[in-house]
C-alpha cells in the first residue's frame, strides 16, 4: 500500500485500509490540510458516488438562527467566480449525474452520481464551491422562498412532518435537538446573507468535511485529483460544538394538535442512546421484533389483530447525541390514539419486563443480515453508510461491524436495555387529534 | 448483448455492467428473468401476475389489490401468523405490490435460505386459504387506508389527477379501490379472481443475485405445479378519449397553506412508439433539476420548492403531467405560468440545445437504471409486462441516439395539446376559487369535497 502520493507526506497520507471481504476494502487517506478522504473501489458497475460530508447540521444552530445550515445547503447549489449560477448543475445533469443534497441533525452532505469516465470534473466543481463560493442577496431571497416553500410541504401541511416536530420540541428542552432541522419558520426569514457567509467561513473547511468516493474508479487517479483541487485549501479554526447535554427527563410529557386528518395520529417519543453507543445493536434487535414485518408485535397489536390503527411505525435514532426512540400510528377513522397509546405502552413494557424469547432473536438477527446487504447494493448506498459513519461517529467501519455486533447481542441485552429506556418518565406523546372542518361550500358546483 | 453508440464508443461499452442476464421457460412452461450476480449471499425472487386494476370488475374496484393482499393471509399448511413467522425467521419481509399492470409478490432471502423461502411462496400463490374471516379483515384495513391516505396531500393530488384524467375509463381505476366497492367484495369473488388472474397463463417469474439458472428452475417447477392454469388477461382497452376542454377541479381540503398542482391529459402507452421521443421531450422540459419548467417555477420565482413534468408508464393510455406545489398565494399565478410554460413547449418546440441536453442526460444517466442485478431484473421484467421489446432496455438508449430533433418536436405536436387539459389542484377552494377562474388559460373550474367518491363532471 502507499503511503504517500503525488508530492509526498505533506500532501496525503494513507490512514488505514479496513478490509471487510475480497470485494469490499476501503482505503482512508488524509490530506495536511485535514481533509479526510474515504475511497472504495467498486467495479460493479461504471459508475462512482462523491460524496462531501461536513461535521456540522442544524445540531450546531443557536435559537433565532435555525434553519441556517439546510438554508445554507441550498445556497451551495448557486454560483462561484469560475462557475456562474447554473453551472454546476448544468454540467453534472449533462454528463447524466444525479445530483442532491441532505442537512440533518449532525451533518451536511453533497453527493454526485456520474458515470466513471468524469471523475475529474466532479472533482473541480465540488473543490471549486467549496473555496470559491460567492452569493448575493437576490440569490438568498430566491432561496429563502424556496425553503419557506419546502416547510410548507413537509411541515405545516405535512401531519406526520408537524407531529414530529412538536414531538422533538416537546422531548428536548436544553440541546438544541429540539429545534427543526428545516427551521422555524420566523428564523428562515431572518437569515442574512452575513449569517449565511459567516456558516461558510466557519464550517466549511477542509478539516471539517469528508469525502467519500465509491465506484468504478482508480485509486491514484482518484487522489492525484483531490490533492490538485483541495491540497491548497487552508484548514480553518472550527468551533468546538456547544451543544449542552439533555437533562434526564423526570415526567411524562404531552402535547395534542387539532389537525385536518381523517382519523387521529399518535407520536411516542423516548430518549435513545447514542450511534456510537455499544448497546445500538440491541436497539435494533428491539426495533426488529416490536416493528418490523408483518409478524412484529406492534403490527399485529395495532393493525392485524387489534384493528384500531391503519399503519404505524418505529424509528431508531442515529445521531451523535442520543435522539428519540419513536413510535408513530395512523389511527383508523373513529379510533382515538389513546387506544394506541395503550397499546404501544404495553407492549413497550413487555419486552422491557419480559424480555424476548431466543426464536425472536434469532428472526431479528437474519432480518437484520439481509437489510445490511441490502444496504449496500449501489455505489451510493455504500457510499453513504462509510460517510454517515465517518461524519457522525469518527468511525467508517462502523457500517461494516454492524454485523459482528449484531451477533453478540443476547436476550438479557434487550431486555436490559428495554427496561433502562422505556421509563414512564422519560416518555413524550403527541396526539395529532383528528379534527374535520365542515364550513367550506363542498357543493360540488360549477364556479361562473 | 448492449447497444454499441458510434458517437460515444468508450462509454458504449462502459456502459455494460458486469453481469448475466438469463431469460428462459422452464420445463413446466414457467418464464423466467434471472440476472444472476455474486457480489453478495442475497437474491431476489418475485412472482407477476398480469392483472391490475384496469382489470377490476365494474363495482369491484380494489379486488386485485384485495386478492394480492389476502395471499399472505394463510394457506393450506400455514395458518396466517405461521405462514408470517415462517417466511421472517428465515430473514426476509415479503411483500405485495399492486401495479398498474402487474400485482407482484416476493421479496430479498439469503441465499441459504433459497430452498425454503422458495416453498412457502410458491405455497402462497398456489394454495392460499382464503379465509374468510382474514378476507373481512383485508376488507376492512383497505377501507381505513382510503381514508388515511387522504391525509397526505402529494398522494391525494395523485389519486385525483388519475380518477380524472382517465374519468370513464377503467384506466381510472385506482389499485386501492372505492370503499363502497370493497365493502361488496365477496369471499368467491377473491377466489374466482385468483384462480382466473394469479395463474401460470398471467406469471413472469423475475429474480435476479445469487443464484444460477437451474437451482432456481428447480424450485420453480416444483414449487408451482399446482398454481391454477388460469386465462390469460385482456388488456386491450378501449381508446381514452382526449379532454373536451381546459379544466381546473379544484379538491376542496380546508385549512390548506399550499395547494398540490397535478395537471395533465392523456398521452402514450409505454408501448407507444412515440415514446421514447416524448419521454425525452419531457425530459427536457421538466424531467430534471435544471429543466425548463423547474427554472422557471422554482429557480426564478421560488413559488414551489420542485415543479416537474413526467410522462406515466402505462400498459394502455399513459398521461402527460406537471406538478407543482406553491403557496396558496402564488397559486393561480403558478398555475398559469406551468400553462403558459407547456404552452410554449408545444407551439414553439424545444430547442435543438434542449433536446442535445436531454438526450446526453438520458443517455449517460442510463448506468444508473442498471446500476444492481435487481434494477437490471425489473426493467426486463417490466419492458415485458407493459408490452414493449424483449430488448428494450438493450436498445433504448440506441433509440435515443438515432432520434432527430425535429421527430422530437413532431411527437411533441402530435401527441401533446395544452388546449385540452385536466388541471388539479388540492386546496382550500373557497379561497382560490375566484381567482383561478379569472386565469385565461381555465376554460371551467369545478369543485369537489377531497374525500368524495365519486366524481362529478
Amino acid at each position: 500500500m502507499l503511503d504517500t502520493i503525488n508530492g509526498g507526506a505533506d500532501r496525503v497520507r494513507h490512514v488505514r485500509t479496513h478490509r471487510y471481504n475480497d470485494a469490499l476494502a476501503v482505503e482512508q487517506y488524509a490530506l495536511s490540510n485535514g481533509l479526510s478522504v474515504l475511497y472504495l473501489r467498486d467495479p460493479q458497475a461504471p459508475v462512482f458516488s462523491y460524496q462531501t460530508w461536513f461535521r456540522v447540521g442544524s445540531g450546531h444552530e443557536r435559537p433565532g438562527k435555525t434553519g441556517m445550515a439546510h438554508l445554507f445547503e441550498h445556497l451551495m447549489f448557486k454560483g462561484t467566480a469560475n462557475n456562474p449560477e447554473g453551472v454546476f448543475d448544468r454540467t453534472l445533469e449533462g454528463l447524466g449525474g444525479r445530483i442532491n443534497a441532505a442537512t440533518w441533525l449532525d451533518w451536511t452532505f453533497y453527493y454526485e452520481d456520474v458515470p466513471a469516465a468524469h471523475l475529474e470534473t466532479v472533482v473541480k466543481l465540488e473543490a471549486d464551491r467549496l473555496e470559491n463560493m460567492l452569493l448575493n442577496s437576490e440569490q438568498l431571497e430566491a432561496e429563502r422562498e424556496v425553503v419557506m416553500n419546502e416547510r410548507l410541504e413537509r411541515t405545516d401541511n405535512d401531519p406526520d412532518g408537524k407531529l414530529s416536530e412538536v414531538l422533538w420540541q416537546t422531548a428536548y428542552t436544553t440541546h438544541p435537538y429540539h429545534h427543526p432541522t428545516i427551521g422555524w419558520m420566523e428564523d428562515i426569514k431572518a437569515i442574512t446573507l452575513e449569517d449565511c457567509l459567516s456558516f461558510h467561513k466557519t464550517y466549511y473547511a477542509p478539516n471539517n468535511a469528508v469525502l467519500v468516493v465509491v465506484g468504478d474508479i482508480e485509486r491514484d487517479r482518484l487522489l492525484a485529483s483531490v490533492v490538485e483541487a483541495y491540497g491548497h485549501l487552508k484548514a480553518a479554526e472550527i468551533p468546538a460544538l456547544e451543544a449542552p447535554a439533555e437533562p434526564r427527563q423526570i415526567e411524562a410529557r404531552r402535547a395534542e394538535v387539532s389537525m385536518e386528518l381523517s382519523a387521529d395520529k399518535l407520536v411516542v417519543g423516548y430518549h435513545g442512546i447514542a450511534v456510537t453507543d455499544p448497546r445500538m445493536p440491541a436497539l435494533e434487535v428491539i426495533n426488529e421484533i416490536l416493528g418490523e414485518g408483518d409478524s412484529a408485535r406492534l403490527q399485529r397489536a395495532l393493525v392485524t389483530d387489534g384493528e384500531i390503527a391503519v399503519a404505524f411505525s418505529t424509528f431508531v435514532p442515529a445521531f451523535r447525541d442520543p435522539g428519540l426512540f419513536e413510535v408513530g400510528v395512523d389511527m383508523r377513522p373513529g379510533q382515538r390514539a389513546e387506544a394506541a397509546e395503550a397499546v404501544v405502552l404495553s407492549e413497550l413494557a413487555r419486552i422491557a419486563e419480559e424480555g424476548i424469547t431466543a426464536a425472536e432473536l434469532d428472526k431479528a438477527l437474519n432480518k437484520l443480515e439481509t437489510r445490511f446487504y441490502q444496504q449496500l447494493r449501489t455505489a451510493q448506498q455504500k457510499a453513504n453508510g462509510l460517510g454517515f459513519w465517518e461524519a457522525t461517529a469518527g468511525d467508517f467501519t462502523g457500517l461494516f461491524t454492524a454485523g459482528e455486533r449484531y451477533r453478540e447481542v443476547t436476550v438479557e441485552d434487550v431486555k436490559a436495555l428495554a427496561a433502562e429506556l422505556f421509563r414512564p418518565e422519560g416518555r413524550t406523546v403527541v396526539i395529532g387529534r383528528a379534527e374535520i372542518a365542515d364550513e367550506h361550500d363542498n357543493s360540488g358546483a360549477e364556479a361562473p | 448483448m448492449w447497444g454499441l453508440l458510434s458517437v460515444w464508443p468508450a462509454l458504449a461499452l462502459a456502459l455494460a455492467p458486469k453481469m448475466a442476464a438469463h431469460t428462459w421457460t422452464t420445463k413446466r412452461e414457467t418464464p423466467v428473468i434471472l440476472v444472476e450476480h455474486r457480489a453478495f449471499p442475497l437474491i431476489n425472487v418475485n412472482l407477476y401476475f398480469r392483472v391490475g386494476p384496469a382489470l377490476d370488475p365494474k363495482g369491484k374496484s380494489g379486488l386485485t389489490a384485495l386478492t394480492l393482499r389476502a395471499l399472505l393471509r394463510g394457506t393450506a399448511s400455514h395458518d396466517r401468523a405461521a405462514l408470517e413467522e415462517a417466511f421472517e425467521a428465515l430473514g426476509t419481509e415479503i411483500y405485495t405490490t399492486p401495479l398498474g399492470h402487474a400485482a407482484s409478490i416476493g421479496g430479498a432471502v439469503l441465499s441459504r435460505n433459497l430452498e425454503p423461502f422458495m416453498a412457502l411462496l410458491t405455497e402462497t400463490v398456489s394454495a392460499p386459504s382464503f379465509d374468510a374471516e382474514e378476507i373481512e379483515k383485508v376488507k376492512r384495513e383497505m377501507i381505513a387506508e382510503i381514508d388515511a391516505r387522504r391525509d397526505e396531500d402529494g398522494r391525494l393530488v395523485g389519486q385525483w389527477f388519475r380518477r380524472l384524467v382517465f374519468q370513464g375509463h377503467a384506466m381510472s381505476n385506482l389499485a386501492s379501490g372505492l370503499a363502497g366497492d370493497l365493502a361488496s367484495i365477496t369471499r368467491e369473488d377473491v377466489v374466482a379472481h385468483h384462480q382466473r388472474y394469479f395463474s401460470r397463463a398471467n406469471l413472469l417469474v423475475g429474480a435476479s443475485g445469487d443464484v444460477e439458472p437451474a437451482r432456481l428452475e428447480a424450485l420453480l417447477d416444483a414449487g408451482l405445479k399446482d398454481l391454477p392454469e388460469g386465462e390469460a388477461a385482456d388488456w386491450s382497452m378501449a381508446e381514452i378519449p382526449s379532454l373536451p376542454d381546459r379544466r381546473a377541479a379544484l379538491i376542496d381540503k380546508p385549512r390548506r397553506s399550499q395547494a398540490q398542482i397535478y395537471m395533465g391529459h392523456p398521452a402514450v402507452s409505454a408501448s407507444d412508439p412515440d415514446y421514447v421521443a416524448l419521454y425525452l421531450a419531457v425530459t427536457a422540459f421538466g424531467g430534471t433539476f435544471t429543466s425548463r419548467l423547474m427554472n422557471e417555477v422554482r429557480v426564478k420565482r421560488g413559488w414551489s420548492y420542485g415543479a416537474y413534468a413526467r410522462l406515466g408508464v402505462e400498459i394502455s393510455g399513459g398521461y402527460y403531467g406537471m406538478t407543482a406545489a406553491p403557496d396558496m398565494k402564488y397559486a393561480d399565478k403558478t398555475l398559469q405560468l406551468m400553462i403558459d410554460e407547456f404552452t410554449k413547449f408545444v407551439d414553439e418546440g424545444l430547442s435543438d440545445e434542449e433536446i442535445e441536453f436531454a438526450r446526453g442526460y438520458l443517455i449517460n444517466a442510463y448506468p444508473f437504471s442498471v446500476e444492481t442485478p435487481q434494477q437490471q431484473m425489473t426493467q426486463r421484467v417490466h419492458a415485458r409486462l407493459l408490452g414493449r421489446p424483449d430488448d428494450y432496455i438493450d436498445t433504448y438508449v440506441e433509440a435515443l441516439r438515432t432520434l432527430t430533433p425535429e421527430a422530437v418536436r413532431d411527437a411533441v405536436r402530435r401527441r401533446l395539446d395544452p388546449k385540452h387539459m385536466i388541471m388539479v389542484m388540492v386546496c382550500t377552494a373557497p379561497e382560490i376559487r375566484d381567482r383561478i377562474a379569472a386565469l385565461p388559460g381555465v376554460d371551467r373550474v369545478t369543485l369537489h369535497p377531497y374525500n368524495a367518491d365519486h366524481v362529478e363532471d
